[in-house]
């Protein structure tokens, strides 16, 4: 399957990457950086296993 | 036997590692902290610079579902930057974060060279970390409103169940079973390092599981080269991660760390998808040959 579907076309990377480009760049559009900033700066109580 | 081979700069690989680990917990950088950073490092680390992606993941499950129910566009409660980022990273390098800059990668294979031998998993425990991935980074979180992963990660417990209670005082008093039980899913990963390669990149890690994806076609490939090969098998006792790399280079399992490309014989190489494959470029007219 890899060979028939990956190896033909080599570019398969450059159209995710340009996909992903579009979806950082509407996410940080969407205030998604600030959302995510925030539950990072916020004190995780299950990552330490608190309560 | 022949001297292990190859370019330079693979070599620098746990030196890449180390500076990774500090990169993302130097505390000096906590103005990115919305950056994700494609490694499994815990955000509740007290010196963290980034988030966590598969927390942020799991942070997303359960606001979509109230988003949903407020009457949101799908396409406004989708963690698109979260998963723009990790679709970048995979797409250009498929797995080699897990070998080159994950902290909990590193703390694995610092881990495994404790004990020579190694036993090795069964194939199927590789399709254990997708079913996590599904399961408790996005189905649970969405209808339970509790990320479940988080609250079992080992990294976690390490990073953050750890050093936050030792700085702070007041969060001991928040100690219960929950703790502990983290503690001890940290104790049998560890113990786990030893005794087999990578048990939470293959068995565990729903990042691993993202990016694996992308192993096949991703920009970055390795390629295995038949001529080559005398079957020494050096790469496969070198493995990190125990697979067989003449058989499954650039499988999901593959981490990408580049150690089989230190084989004697050069039959492993890795370069960009798009030159051409070192068969392509033998000449092969008789003038040349002669």
């Amino acid at each position: 399957m890899r060979s028939t579907l990956t190896m033909k076309f080599r570019w398969w990377w450059l159209a995710a990457v340009v996909v992903a480009v579009a979806m950082i760049a509407g996410g940080v559009q969407a205030g998604q950086w600030e959302v995510v900033k925030r539950w990072a700066e916020t004190l995780c109580t299950g990552c330490i296993g608190l309560y | 036997m022949k001297q292990p081979v190859g370019p330079r700069w693979i070599y620098y690989r746990s030196y890449i590692q180390l500076f990774s680990t500090l990169l993302a917990n130097s505390y000096f950088l906590r103005g990115l902290k919305g950056f994700c950073y494609p490694g499994l490092n815990c955000w509740s680390c007290p010196a963290a610079n980034f988030a966590c992606p598969i927390g942020a993941l799991q942070y997303s499950s359960i606001t979509a579902r109230g988003g949903l129910a407020a009457g949101k566009p799908l396409g406004s409660v989708l963690p698109l930057y979260v998963l723009g980022t990790l679709v970048m990273c995979g797409a250009l390098l498929g797995r080699m974060m897990c070998g080159w800059l994950c902290p909990f990668g590193w703390l694995q294979d610092l881990m495994g060279r404790l004990r020579r031998g190694k036993y090795k998993l069964p194939k199927w425990t590789g399709y254990i970390r997708y079913v996590i991935l599904v399961g408790a980074v996005f189905v649970i979180p969405y209808y339970t409103g509790v990320p479940w992963f988080t609250k079992l990660c080992p990294q976690g417990a390490l990073q953050g169940g750890i050093f936050q209670p030792l700085l702070y005082p007041e969060l001991r008093a928040g100690i219960q079973s929950m703790w502990y039980v983290k503690q001890s899913i940290l104790v049998v990963t560890l113990v786990a390092m030893i005794f087999t390669r990578r048990p939470f990149c293959i068995v565990i890690c729903p990042l691993g599981a993202i990016f694996s994806l992308f192993n096949p076609w991703s920009a970055w490939q390795i390629k295995y080269d038949a001529e080559a090969c005398t079957d020494c098998e050096w790469c496969v006792v070198n493995c990190p991660v125990g697979i067989d790399p003449r058989r499954e280079v650039d499988g999901a399992n593959c981490i990408s760390c580049l150690e089989c490309q230190k084989c004697p014989y050069g039959a492993i190489y890795s370069q960009p998808r798009w030159w051409p494959r070192r068969s392509e470029t033998v000449p092969t007219s008789p003038e040349v040959i002669s």
